[in-house]
């Protein structure tokens, strides 16, 4: 955003310090790639917005099944019990996932959102404030050299120096009859190089980074992203058969708590139970509003699967792309690639947090 | 009340199971489950609650087996995908670098300005 503001309102400057350093032809390079590396830099931020959301909701996502399991765990102590069965030990009941598994899971999304955010880094390269400052040091101190050594920058400018000024005095001493006059005369330089020279040097600097930057990401980073495309296959793979598994087992963890909490209802109907009314339609309430939370868990979960293959699919388009090397479509692609992730990122955080 | 289907299968199936046999054990769930849901009588509910129980655990074994497995292939993949971070993270320095560079040439501007100032007319 910054270089193309520089192309409509510093043309003048731009032009001044790419004839410095490098010439017309780099200034049009950068230019160019420095747009589309804009717009690359605002789809990986957007990539990374959907990232973050997922890495911090997976989090709920798994500790949510766990919780569930653990619920049923509870309902099949109360079977347990009633059956007299002495083999049941609350100790031995065993959690669906450990820390350390879900440790493993919450790794690798956040080892994703670093390649996410370092793809951000790499594409606003060229919009470095570093590099800025680099630049506008670079002018500054050029500004401040001698009149010895601006001469042969001017030349190399092809810069005019800007003219001094010369003050001539006059002094008529007057002797009896006689008088002499005599003069002398007085230059003031004018500075070695004047502020919109500077500019345009500070400019020129900053557009040879931007060039260089631009070049060394084309250069570079398709192929980092092709090297990261079967990790990021499998990993889409791994997740997707993650989801699935764990949709089973909520599935089942629901019908099962379905299925108790029928029996027990049931069960305190019989002749001699005596259970307060109340409590036994507070009872059955809960069997409605358990198979919302399942069907609603389910279709979230399915949701999920399908984000993660579209989000495989457009990471895999954008690898391809990028062994083409065409800088416009690797940028479409990246931008699909944010939509996707996009996706994901709505979804997780559709879960509940609390 | 007929026979509980399963008594039928395998008393201790090999996890993680075939394709064939989980099929089979979901479609012998979902029968049960379908009789469950369409019954009011307690001891029904009773004895097809310990079927489906006795079923679900083969499953719910087969599905911590892939959670369980799952983990080892997550682990691994955090390494090969550390491993392109590193790459992505020369690239970045590498492009710091153009700044430093740059930064370098500002200092060794001033430096030799500061030289000439001690030698006018050199």
């Amino acid at each position: 955003m910054k270089f193309c503001w520089l192309l409509k309102f510093r043309e003048a400057r731009v032009v001044l310090g790419a004839t410095a350093f490098a010439g017309g032809s780099i200034i049009l390079c950068a230019a160019l790639a420095g747009c589309a590396s804009t717009a690359l830099a605002k789809n990986a931020t957007t990539l990374s917005a959907a990232l973050a959301p997922v890495v911090d909701q997976s989090a709920a996502a798994y500790r949510d099944a766990v919780a569930l399991h653990d619920l049923r765990a509870d309902y099949e102590a109360v079977v347990a019990y009633e059956n007299k069965d002495a083999s049941y030990n609350p100790r031995n009941v065993p959690v669906l996932m450990s820390q350390k598994d879900i440790q493993a899971r919450l790794s690798v999304l956040a080892a994703l959102q670093v390649y996410s955010e370092s793809l951000i880094e790499i594409t606003r390269g060229n919009d470095s404030p570093e590099l800025d400052a680099a630049a506008k040091s670079a002018g500054d101190n050029l500004t401040s050299l001698g009149n010895d050594v601006a001469p042969s920058i001017e030349n190399v400018l092809g810069i005019a120096a800007a003219p001094g000024s010369t003050t001539t005095t006059t002094v008529t001493t007057v002797s009896g009859s006689s008088s002499s006059t005599s003069s002398s005369s007085s230059s003031t330089p004018a500075a070695a190089l004047s502020p919109e020279v500077r500019n345009g040097i500070s400019t020129g600097i900053d557009t040879l980074g931007q060039f260089l930057v631009n070049r060394m990401v084309e250069k570079e980073l398709p192929g980092k992203i092709e090297e990261m495309d079967p990790h990021l296959q499998a990993l889409c793979k791994a997740l997707a058969d993650d989801i699935q598994t764990l949709q089973e087992l909520d599935r089942s963890d629901y019908d099962r708590i379905l299925n108790l909490e029928k029996q027990f209802i049931l069960e305190d109907e019989q002749p001699g139970r005596n259970v307060d009314p109340q409590q036994h339609r507070a009872e059955i309430m809960k069997l409605p509003e358990i198979a919302r939370q399942q069907r609603e868990a389910d279709e979230k979960l399915t949701a999920l699967r399908e984000a993660i293959n579209k989000l495989a699919l457009t990471h895999h388009a954008l690898a391809t792309e990028a062994q083409h090397n065409t800088p416009e479509t690797l940028k479409e692609k990246l931008g699909e690639l944010a939509d996707a992730g996009n996706n994901l990122g709505k979804f997780y955080s559709s879960l509940p947090t609390d | 009340m007929a026979t509980p289907p399963v008594d039928n299968l395998p008393a201790n199936p090999t996890i993680p199971l075939s394709p064939e046999a989980k099929a089979a054990y979901q479609a012998l769930e979902e029968t049960i489950q379908a009789g469950i849901d369409s019954t009011m009588d307690v001891a029904a509910i009773q004895a097809l609650n310990a079927w489906w129980a006795e079923v679900d655990q083969v499953l719910t074994k087969d599905g911590e087996y892939k959670l369980s497995a799952d983990t080892a292939i997550f682990e691994a993949l955090r390494k090969q995908i550390d491993y392109t971070n590193q790459g992505l993270k020369s690239l970045r320095d590498q492009i710091s670098s153009i700044a430093s560079d740059f930064a370098m040439a500002g200092d060794v501007i001033a430096a030799i300005d500061k030289v000439l100032s001690l030698f006018p007319g050199a």
